[in-house]
């Protein structure tokens, strides 16, 4: 009969996206045991999810703590907490394995319930969705469809009001935890220096929001996703913060790793500094998800920051993803922006090279057309592309003089989501709703490129 | 030769198959073949698929029949996650369906390994971690046709280092 060999067990396994099947798995024979050990204990996760929960914790369910197709352990905890759980951790010789460290502690920032009456007050001026109410309002004059409109917008008046008790209450705890986080901020340094100097085979640095449904935690508020009112302000996710805590962490311990993401990026938070530096330093992949790119926009001064962070990166970088306009509703925010902000020299704005650039994703962004193309056309190596939500602003220079310039290099290039180009005026606003819809199977053979669509994304390859 | 010429491709138990050229350039392993083959010494001479059953290498040339038109897409590409897959196409779902016998979908998942076919491979790897989803050890093992050659100290050890994976607070 049959059996498979190991490079395709290696395919399964990571299609087990459960502990219990890994564990099953492992005990099959030697071979399975060696295999399924890895994602089993590759992947460390420190999370504040659960939380919002009141112990004892629900066990977690499968497919939360984790995306699909990841497993490994995730331990809940606050970031205060952070050096009593590294202790914990280290009492297990596995930690040693770990090369995916996920970080997203629960953490109380500053302001958290300023933001939530600013996220009430902004939510009493939406319009109201009238898709809920009776349809069989049948009086003439509409005013019942009025005075229920009205009701709505009434009791969006009197939220906080009536939610008054409780978020003083839920302010007394954040004031009290800021305060103890302030305090143990150089423990939680020295916990994590002491848990990256055993991480021996560490490889990627995973840094994501905690995000919380504050509901759970205070029953009587009526909702209060995180996420939401984490937008209100500008720079109010920590995740850069934390970005440059573990970047101090592994420069204090000489650790370097190859893989970098970072959600709710904030780039105006972000230092140039030693510790930075190193972390850049030697890195294959970077992934940046961020709300605010304001610092990308043609008009914008270059931000120095991260170019001369990605200068350290520069001799080994192989894949970028820069998205943007976040998962919601994931369309661009206005005007035109260019990489050349982040990714050139003074004093004209010369690309910066990357000799083993490989692979290039970008998301959610208007972006002018003659700097991307210098960026992708400086790049010796380039053999692929992912873009979503792009839309182009340059005026005569859409989507078929962008794939026209593409580099030789490139292979195959790959679009999904909506896609935009040529401003309806030439002087008009760059967004994206004054801008032509682009499709991507519009592209004649002419232009040496063949489409393949599978589900919601086209694929192109050259016409050989 | 034109695409949609006829090839025979005689499989390890020498079945003799029939399939349309585009079909087999779905396969790299033999495209690259009949491209470096002298086509005047070749014509009309079975291609030998010596590492395939009959069986199996019938429902793989049944699968490139169907997706002969698609682009081959590389399903691995190197410095990118892979995309994770969470369901397959209709008509790839019912062929699998229609597959029945898990050694044949063994013998499948192989042949698509020996012969270069990304798409079916990672279809064929996909289908078989879902038939593995839930099932015990020894399940496992009897699917997969494995004998176990674990020592009792070395389950032991296992067992031991899996406890610390359990999900926990």
């Amino acid at each position: 009969m049959d059996s498979l060999p190991p490079e395709l067990l290696v395919r399964i396994v990571s299609f087990l996206p459960s502990t219990a099947d890994l564990i099953s798995t492992r005990l099959v024979n030697r071979r399975y045991a060696a295999i399924a050990f890895r994602p089993l204990f590759e992947l460390l996760r420190f999370s504040g999810q659960r939380q919002d929960h009141h112990p004892p914790w629900p066990p977690p369910t499968p497919g939360r703590e984790l995306s699909e197709g990841q497993v490994g352990r995730t331990r809940t905890v606050e970031f205060v907490k952070l050096p009593e759980v590294v202790d914990e951790v280290l009492g297990l010789s596995l930690v040693q394995f770990t090369k995916t460290f996920i970080f997203d502690p629960a953490y109380y920032r500053e302001r958290f319930w300023q933001d939530y009456l600013t996220q009430l007050e902004n939510e009493m001026h939406e319009p109201v969705d009238e898709v809920g109410f009776n349809p069989d309002d049948d009086s003439e004059d509409g005013s019942e469809l009025e005075a229920a409109i009205e009701r709505v917008l009434e009791h969006r008046r009197t939220r906080p009001e009536r939610e008054a008790d409780i978020i003083n209450a839920a302010q007394a705890i954040w004031t009290e935890k800021i305060a103890e986080q302030k305090e143990n901020e150089e423990a939680v340094d020295a916990a994590l220096e002491k848990l990256f100097r055993v991480m021996a085979a560490l490889e990627k640095i995973e840094i994501k929001s905690w995000v919380f449904d504050g509901s759970v935690l205070y029953p009587g508020l009526e909702a209060c996703p995180s996420y939401l009112i984490d937008a209100q302000r500008r720079g109010s996710f920590p995740t850069t913060f934390f970005l440059e805590i573990l970047a101090r962490a592994l420069y204090a311990t000489d650790r370097k790793i190859k893989d970098l993401r970072v959600s709710e990026f904030f780039a105006e938070r972000l230092h140039d500094s030693p510790a930075t530096r190193h972390l850049f330093t030697g890195l294959q992949h970077i992934r940046l998800d961020m709300l605010h790119v304001e610092f990308l926009a043609d008009e914008a001064p270059r931000f120095q920051v991260l170019v001369e962070l990605f200068k350290c990166a520069q001799p080994t970088l192989q894949s970028l993803s820069i998205m943007a306009g976040g998962k919601w509703p994931g369309l661009p925010s206005r005007g035109g922006h260019s990489l050349l902000k982040i990714l050139s020299h003074e004093p004209d704005e010369t690309p910066l090279v990357f000799p083993e650039l490989e692979f290039v994703q970008l998301g959610g962004l208007i972006l002018s057309t003659p700097p991307l193309l210098r960026f992708l056309r400086a790049q010796p190596r380039l053999k692929r592309l992912e873009v979503s939500h792009i839309y182009l602003s340059t005026f005569d220079a859409g989507w078929p003089r962008l794939v026209e310039g593409f580099p030789a290099s490139v292979e195959g290039w790959k679009v999904s989501g909506p896609l935009g180009h040529e401003p309806v005026f030439a002087e008009g606003p760059a967004a994206y709703n004054w801008m032509m819809t682009w499709k991507p199977w519009q592209l004649p053979p002419t232009s040496g490129w063949k489409a393949m669509q599978r589900k919601a994304e086209t694929y192109f390859e050259r016409i050989s | 030769m034109a695409d949609n010429s006829m090839v025979t491709l005689m499989a390890a138990d020498h079945i003799e198959i029939q399939a349309t050229l585009q079909a087999v350039k779905q396969c790299a392993t033999l495209g690259t073949m009949l491209e470096v083959l002298d086509e005047q010494q070749t014509l009309g001479l079975p291609i030998p698929v010596l590492e395939v059953s009959g069986e199996a290498l019938k429902k793989v040339i049944e699968w490139c029949e169907y997706h002969r038109e698609d682009m081959v897409v590389e399903t691995e590409q190197p410095g990118v996650a892979a995309q994770i897959l969470t369901s397959l196409p209709q008509w790839d779902t019912e062929f699998f369906a229609n597959i029945g016998d898990k050694d044949l979908l063994i013998k499948i998942c192989n042949a698509s390994n020996f012969l270069e076919i990304p798409l079916l491979l990672q279809y064929s790897i996909f289908v078989i971690a879902q038939a593995l989803r839930g099932k015990s050890t020894e399940e496992m093992r009897a699917f997969l046709n494995i004998e176990n050659d674990l020592t009792p100290e070395e389950e032991q050890k296992i067992r031991e280092d899996n406890a610390w994976a359990m999900p926990q607070n």
